[in-house]
């Protein structure tokens, strides 16, 4: 795979530990109406359950009804700073309340050729994604947040 | 004759050899800015295996795509419809290629005294007017995975070839929506078998079924195309 190679992806056994033998579950915040549909059909596609909030205050709400369990956040930056989504993300983490950090990953948007194509760790179980295509995210995905039992020795 | 670019194709051979002394092959490199906003039109491209765009620019830097312009058109109609006639839009090169390019005055000079090339320009004109309408209610109206599915059977009805050099950063510009939208709406057509879209390359898998993902708006400009210019050479007096 052309993508799997991309200089991230520490911690995965520890990653891989928390996921079972269920669908895995990608809260997902993302607040363009043009991109929700297709994003939601690739990820559904790849095996995931998805739950979708159109933005931060949707997310908070969702989580605090009482959204089910989720393995991996996955944020679009739309207009925002890295930062800001960052912090958002960190905010939604911390409203589910559970003991573990569930991993983040924010996929940017405006940024040039030469981060084209480049995943990047950039906290503990934080991580931001530069497309260049779909694939990229499959790719990232699959790493973070497998939709296959482990094999176990 | 030329007969890769279907304005001069569906010319008579007439008026064809009054204009061919003016026209001249050139070729377009991508990304190459064939007219600014309020600058005078100096030339008309008539292209043969090249792909240009005309685009709209916001005050706020947001660029549009608001006509495509391939081997079955031309590109600075504005040109004729005054002396120093300007537009609002810029005419990049997309996808490089082969163009014949006329110098304006010569062809306003032409176009004011022969009418049977007044007779294909306008024609031409209201076929690009059909293309230009029907851009504006795609976009409002047409769900992105329909636009784009729409937009690149327009493309790769302009070309011989089912290997397209378009990053998704150029077609969200075209398209007018995020970078995120073209990103995930191509892997949803790859998804479905209809393309395959890596680092910059969309290869047609499938045309048949990307224009049953299209929406309507293709066979509507296609159809409005063939009617207004004909579908054979010479067809037009």
């Amino acid at each position: 795979m052309a993508h799997s190679a991309s200089p991230i992806l520490c911690s995965l056994p520890q990653m891989l530990d928390q996921h079972s033998t269920k669908t895995p579950c990608i809260f997902v915040l993302e607040p363009d109406d043009n991109v929700r549909p297709a994003l939601r059909h690739n990820l559904q596609h790849w095996g995931y359950q998805v739950i979708m909030a159109i933005d931060q205050e949707d997310a908070i709400q969702r989580i605090q009804a009482g959204q089910k369990h989720f393995d991996l956040i996955l944020l679009n930056q739309g207009e925002y700073s890295l930062d800001k989504m960052m912090a958002i993300g960190q905010q939604i983490r911390r409203a589910t309340k559970l003991n573990s950090p569930i991993p983040m990953l924010i996929m940017a948007e405006q940024y040039g050729a030469d981060l084209e194509g480049q995943n990047v760790q950039v906290n503990d179980n934080e991580y931001v994604t530069y497309l260049e295509d779909g694939e990229q995210l499959k790719s990232i995905l699959q790493q973070l947040c497998p939709t296959q039992e482990r094999q176990l020795p | 004759m030329t007969a890769q670019n279907r304005l001069l194709s569906v010319m008579s051979q007439a008026l064809y050899d009054k204009l061919a002394p003016g026209l001249k092959r050139v070729e377009l490199q991508r990304g190459a800015c064939l007219h600014e906003p309020e600058e005078v039109i100096q030339n008309l491209y008539f292209p043969l295996d090249c792909v240009l765009s005309i685009t709209l620019t916001l005050s706020n830097g947001t660029t549009a795509e608001t006509g495509l312009v391939g081997k079955r058109e031309v590109i600075g109609i504005n040109a004729l419809m005054g002396g120093r006639e300007t537009t609002q839009t810029t005419y990049i090169v997309q996808i490089p290629g082969s163009a014949m390019k006329i110098d304006a005055q010569i062809l306003r000079e032409e176009f004011d005294r022969n009418k049977d090339l007044r007779d294909v320009m306008l024609r031409y004109t209201q076929a690009f007017i059909a293309q230009t309408s029907q851009t504006t209610a795609c976009n409002s109206l047409h769900r992105l995975d329909q636009r784009l599915a729409r937009w690149l059977l327009e493309v790769h009805d302009r070309l011989d070839k089912d290997e397209l050099s378009l990053t998704q950063e150029f077609i969200a510009e075209m398209l007018g929506v995020r970078r995120a939208g073209v990103t995930q709406t191509a892997q949803q057509l790859q998804s479905e078998g209809l393309i395959r879209y890596q680092r910059g390359h969309v290869h047609i898998l499938n045309r048949p079924g990307l224009q049953a993902c299209a929406c309507e708006c293709f066979l509507t400009v296609k159809d409005e195309y063939d009617r207004l210019l004909g579908t054979t050479s010479g067809s037009l007096p």
